[in-house]
């Protein structure tokens, strides 16, 4: 299968680690989607990454659809959301928080990206920015009660961490001033532990 | 339980529909994250709607994590999205067009309404505006095919239905210039006949 997108991005990335986890062979195209926009058309009407195709041709698109059809495919044993019941409801949360977290870090990011230097409005970062540190904090208050465990309180790698992690990690590069390590130290240190990992490693920004 | 947030956000739209599918009762609290906050934040640490508070105290967030628990909370039979297989595959893919286009529509709207006037940025309204074409244009041709069935195929109305028909209504009423019932005509059909079904009618946007 092929996986479409930049690593910078952290939807790309976080299905990027969820592959490597799951021990998927992956091809990487790194479409720049906002350069290139007929490429990743060919793909995906939205015009958007991650797009990932299948070894069949079918394109799968947007991370959360894209990464349930891959836990479907690694079967139980790898699967990063667990199948059913109060475990998936818990790793979903912590997941949607992430994913939150990242909307909000790219509204931000992309007020600078995308538009001229006299349009940028400085109040709508802020609020942006309020919003992702919210996510953070949550995250954080769940990897200081994670203590050396994983996020969720699962018994392995979850869902939760790859994108809690990747959440922590996307928003502290792109906006350093925030002072993330400060604010967030239990998640800081969750996330050097993951990044210290062949599967995130493999996959930087 | 409680679901917050306006109907006039198609995230917390969809959210509502579905739990009327499903049979489920709930309350609703029509509170503005944008206007309100901080009571918002109570529930949510991202002070993002929809928030659904569960009748335990137990809050969740995101929609496509909401309909994912609300999914498995429904009776036999009432699920909008299959259990697993192709079927399930199918109804994600179409479902993730749906909320992939509302997004984008959800970025062209905000570039007007926070931001004073002098700052608008027109080709950056222009850019979200053709990528939510393009996924509006995708769903049309699944409703061409799909024919007298369901957008995914099948005699059972879905996630795919709920929240492709709310993407189509969505931008029709934000941006009545782009003409997409002109354009998109099987979509509209599938559109109107949602519209009709008590489900979505009961949850209008105001």
């Amino acid at each position: 299968m092929k996986l479409i997108g930049a690593y910078r991005s952290p939807y790309v990335r976080r299905v990027a680690v969820s592959m490597n986890l799951m021990g998927m062979v992956f091809e990487h195209d790194p479409i720049p989607v906002f350069d290139d926009q007929d490429a990743v058309r060919k793909f995906n009407p939205l015009v958007r990454v991650p797009t990932v195709v299948l070894d069949d041709g079918e394109s799968l698109v947007e991370s959360y659809a894209i990464l349930d059809t891959l836990d479907e495919m690694a079967g139980p044993d790898k699967r990063l959301m667990p199948a059913s019941g109060p475990e998936r409801r818990n790793v979903m949360k912590l997941t949607a928080v992430a994913t939150g977290t990242m909307d909000k870090a790219i509204w931000a990011v992309y007020e600078g990206r995308f538009h001229p230097k006299e349009k940028v409005h400085r109040p709508w970062i802020e609020h942006n920015e309020e919003q992702a540190c919210g996510g953070l904090g949550f995250l954080n208050d769940c990897a200081k009660a994670a203590g050396d465990g994983w996020l969720a309180g699962t018994d392995r790698i979850s869902q939760a961490d790859v994108s809690g992690a990747i959440a922590y990690a996307f928003t502290n590069m792109a906006r350093p001033k925030l002072g993330l390590a400060e604010k967030c130290p239990d998640l800081a240190a969750f996330v050097t532990r993951c990044e210290a990992t062949e599967a995130f490693s493999s996959v930087a920004p | 339980m409680k679901l917050i947030g306006g109907y006039r956000s198609p995230y917390v739209r969809r959210v509502a529909v579905s739990i009327n599918l499903m049979g489920i009762a709930y309350e609703h609290e029509p509170t503005s994250p944008f206007n309100d906050q901080d009571s918002v934040r109570q529930f949510n640490p991202l002070s993002r709607v929809p928030t659904l508070v569960l009748d335990n105290g137990e809050t969740l967030v995101e929609s496509y994590a909401i309909l994912d628990t609300l999914n498995e909370l429904a009776e036999e039979g009432r699920q909008l999205i299959p259990q697993c297989g192709p079927g399930r595959r199918r109804v994600m893919k179409l479902t993730a067009i749906a909320t992939g286009t509302i997004d984008k529509l959800i970025w062209s709207i905000y570039e007007k309404r926070f931001r004073p006037e002098d700052k608008v940025h027109e080709p950056w309204i222009a850019h979200n505006e053709a990528q939510t074409l393009g996924g509006l244009d995708y769903l049309n041709d699944c409703a061409k095919t799909a024919g007298d069935d369901w957008l995914a195929g099948g005699d059972r109305i879905s996630q795919a239905d709920v929240s492709g028909s709310i993407a189509f209504a969505q931008t029709e009423l934000a941006r009545p210039k782009l003409e997409v019932a002109e354009r998109f005509p099987y979509l509209a059909v599938l559109a109107t006949r949602c519209a009709t079904m008590g489900a979505f009618a009961s949850v209008a946007p105001s």
